[in-house]
């Protein structure tokens, strides 16, 4: 017993030497890399500002950097940067030695190194055949991972090969995709428009098409809004919420015209929806129609229309008031409800309209 | 008499001793799953993917009770999240200090129309407020029903598709949120997330890689932080790697809301609510053949604060305890049932073995210890075994300050490296036995069918923490 004694003791004594040790190893580690990331920062700063002389001696003394570093660093500006200031970025990170190791790290088996190749991949120039390969990289993460990295304004160039990623078996795949193309705004519009009307025509994957829906009812273009719309009578309940959506999201032509239509759809969060939008686009001349949602079987629709008529205005209040009449006992308490608080309610709605948006 | 002492000696070293053997094996199972789950974490898309309009929207739920203290910095902190779709639901619990007015002052409250949908039965909201000065916030003042109470009628007021249940008296790193939020994202069989939680009580700096934790002056503060340390890298991480996690703090944590409350939400009348949940929610899982995953991040951290006084201690434990009982004693139909995979094969077993029994037998074997000390009782050979049991217990723990130093570098200096292997010992040596005493009384409590809280005194988070005020770039 005595020998397992003194075992655990020394196991104790050994355990807080190196618990010790470590942590002051650690520590000198961590305060070198801080400091060199604060030099590395000044210097990029320079570079980015392009002070003449100071920039190209900043961009040999940052190129000297640790590479990792120097990458953390480069990254990190990169992404706030376009135009002249990225294309110097991306020349430090060539002399830094940095491109030609990104563009090695993509041929790797290790897919963790590819991911990495993927995440520094905005310092390559788009002309590379990395980008290619890791758009369609056979690992998630990497994929993912590259379709995350491109910059917005890089995104438009690459709008169909995220596209394709619509395909993929991977949720963290398929989400970078939607994500990237939202972040890519009106630059994705036109692809996107056309997918979606080539995907109206065809047979195709239902879940594929919510995706590509999903994104297209946040991108204020009218090519999409035009493609989404055909989807108003669409069986998938889903893709008529959307085009709900969209339609609040911007004062389109025609948009009430649309709209009137889903008012009266037969699934409960398409009709909330579809009063949540007329309240947005301020469609006075869909009141009345809202009104009749004052006592609809679904609560999320009358709470939707109670609180649209209210952002309507003085319409709104007239058919509020109207039914505070009504036969129906659940249209009577929501009018009520909503008059009843209004001058309050009115102080929030004031904000934009956050308080629909929830 | 000396027999009897025997038994006890050797139960009380055996206990520690395989409490101390079962811990290396789940440090171990943490260890692989850390270097596993960190590399990728590291490639997964939180940042620019979370601030997406198509990020899930995650409804915050804010119960809180007589939290006139510490509601302001804690909302502070919960608004400045760097997630774009969020919503704080605060449900006031009829507190019965100035909590209300705290937060109507604070916050700009107006008074909306109470118009919800009761999806889960709780007592009634009384009023309902939004907030001029940011409208993502939502104040419901409540009839007192219980913690679980108050975050089912969050849970009846939220919108989001997730939920995000946080105490009051809790600071959440910016970037946490979108963090656990990713793994619903990429995994839609995951029904519950949890984070790390860590102890504010020695302050906090906003250093260059976010918030940096002090190193609490008060002796039992620093004990907790050894405890919470072991307990989320042991309890939490290892049973992550073994697929058989039971807990989700209720501090930090996020859920499917739907799944929720197809699950019936929060069970009034249970002191050990978050644990009760996540179980029911494996359960439910099993039974029904829909998957329901239990993960936990150690990444996104959330900062909360300790009791300090032994008295506030005692009733904490007591009640975690409680708790747990209540729990296992629900759920013991899971017990070594093969259908319930790790959870039932696995985890509450260990819950059984480890947190329930053996703290007793601890105790009672302590009790006698120091009686057998005092009367000359016990051999050298016996204290030799008792004293080697202990020190595998420390040498569990320190492997666990070795690992959490490594993987997330909270200590910033030699001075508190140092600090931290002193308190290790006095947490292994005096705050562990104080714990299993005070198990022994939620014992007799739990016996008693007591379901009370407690109360314990806010001393709020300082002048450091108060995001939009003092915190030092």
């Amino acid at each position: 017993m005595s020998a397992v004694f003194v075992a655990v003791q020394v196991l104790v004594v050994l355990s807080v030497a190196v618990f010790c040790l470590v942590g002051f190893a650690m520590t000198m580690v961590r305060r070198r890399r801080d400091q060199l990331r604060a030099a590395a920062f000044d210097l990029a700063a320079t570079v980015v500002l392009d002070d003449g002389v100071d920039a190209e001696k900043a961009s040999v003394a940052l190129a000297g950097m640790p590479r990792r570093v120097a990458a953390e660093v480069l990254l990190e500006l990169a992404a706030d940067v376009n135009g002249e200031a990225r294309r110097r970025i991306r020349l430090v990170a060539a002399q830094a030695g940095l491109s030609r190791r990104i563009e090695r790290w993509t041929r790797l088996r290790r897919w963790h190194r590819r991911a990495q190749a993927a995440h520094l991949l905005s310092l390559l120039e788009p002309t590379s055949s990395a980008w290619d390969q890791l758009l369609s990289d056979r690992h998630p993460l990497v994929r993912a991972r590259a379709i995350d990295s491109l910059t917005s304004d890089e995104i438009g160039g690459f709008a169909d090969r995220i596209l394709e990623a619509f395909d993929h078996d991977s949720p963290a795949v398929r989400s970078a995709a939607q994500h990237a193309l939202v972040r890519g705004g009106v630059s994705c519009a036109e692809p996107i428009a056309e997918l979606l009307t080539r995907l109206d025509e065809g047979d195709c994957d239902p879940d594929a098409l919510v995706l590509v829906a999903e994104v297209a009812a946040h991108l204020p273009d009218a090519r999409v809004v035009e493609a989404l719309t055909s989807f108003v009578s669409h069986p998938d309940p889903r893709l008529r919420l959307l085009v709900a959506t969209c339609l609040g999201n911007g004062t389109f032509a025609g948009a009430t015209d649309l709209l009137a239509p889903l008012l009266v759809d037969g699934d409960d969060a398409v009709r909330a929806e579809a009063a949540r939008s007329v309240g947005r686009i301020g469609g006075s001349a869909l009141a009345a129609d809202v009104g009749l949602l004052l006592g609809d079987r679904s609560w999320q629709v009358r709470r939707n229309a109670g609180a649209a008529l209210v952002a309507l205005g003085p319409i709104g209040r007239v058919v509020l008031r109207c039914h505070l009449e009504d036969p129906d006992r659940f249209a009577r308490d929501m009018a009520l409800h909503v008059l009843g608080r209004q001058s309050r309610l009115g102080d929030v709605l004031g904000d934009g309209d956050r308080w629909l948006a929830a | 008499m000396q027999s009897v002492m025997n038994i006890a000696v050797t139960a009380l070293a055996v206990v520690v001793a395989v409490t101390a053997l079962l811990q290396a094996g789940l440090v171990f199972a943490a260890v692989i799953d850390l270097r596993r789950s960190r590399t990728r974490s590291r490639h997964r898309l939180w940042r620019s993917a979370m601030n997406s309009p198509l990020a899930p929207t995650v409804s915050v739920l804010v119960p809180a009770f007589n939290e006139e203290v510490t509601i302001r910095d804690s909302l502070a902190g919960i608004l400045a999240l760097t997630y774009q779709n969020l919503e704080v639901i605060v449900v006031d619990d009829g507190s019965s200090d100035r909590t209300e007015e705290v937060l109507t002052r604070e916050f700009d409250l107006v008074e909306v129309h109470k118009v919800y949908r009761a999806t889960l039965p709780t007592e009634d909201i009384v009023r309902l407020y939004r907030s001029r000065a940011d409208p993502r916030l939502v104040v419901a003042e409540k009839r007192n029903g219980g913690k679980a109470d108050a975050l089912n009628a969050a849970i009846n007021l939220a919108s989001g598709s997730l939920i995000c249940a946080v105490d009051a008296d809790t600071i959440i790193n910016p970037d946490s949120l979108q963090r656990l939020v990713t793994s619903f994202v990429d995994d839609p069989d995951v029904v519950a997330a949890g984070g790390s939680v860590r102890l504010t009580n020695g302050g906090l700096t906003r250093g260059p890689k976010g918030l940096r934790p002090g190193f609490p002056k008060q002796i039992w503060a620093a004990c907790q932080v050894v405890e919470y340390t072991r307990a989320f890298l042991v309890g939490r991480l290892g049973w992550n790697q073994l697929g058989g996690n039971l807990i989700v703090s209720g501090a930090f944590g996020v859920f499917r809301r739907d799944r929720v409350i197809e699950a019936g939400g929060y069970l009034h009348g249970s002191v050990g609510e978050d644990m009760e949940l996540v179980v029911r929610l494996r359960r439910r899982g099993h039974e029904t053949g829909t998957p329901a995953r239990v993960t936990f991040n150690a990444d996104p951290i959330a900062w909360t604060e300790a009791p300090e006084r032994l008295n506030e201690l005692r009733r904490q434990r007591s009640r975690w305890y409680r708790g747990l009982l209540d729990v296992l004693s629900r759920h013991r139909v899971m017990l070594f049932r093969p259908k319930y995979g790790a959870a039932g094969m696995l985890a509450l077993p260990y819950f059984v073995v480890v947190e329930a029994v053996a703290p007793v037998i601890e105790a009672l074997g302590l009790i006698l210890l120091i009686g057998g000390l005092t009367f000359g009782l016990v051999s050298d050979g016996q204290l030799l075994f008792v004293a080697t049991a202990y020190g595998v217990g420390l040498a569990v723990s320190m492997s666990v300050l070795i690992l959490d130093d490594v993987a997330f570098g909270m200590l910033r200096s030699t001075r508190s490296r140092v600090r931290m292997v002193a308190v290790a010992f006095v947490e292994h040596l005096v705050f562990r036995p104080l714990t299993v005493w005070w198990r022994l009384g939620g014992l007799r409590m739990y016996a008693r069918g007591a379901t009370d809280w407690g109360v314990q005194v806010r001393r709020g988070f300082g002048p450091h923490t108060s995001p939009d005020r003092q915190l030092p770039d």
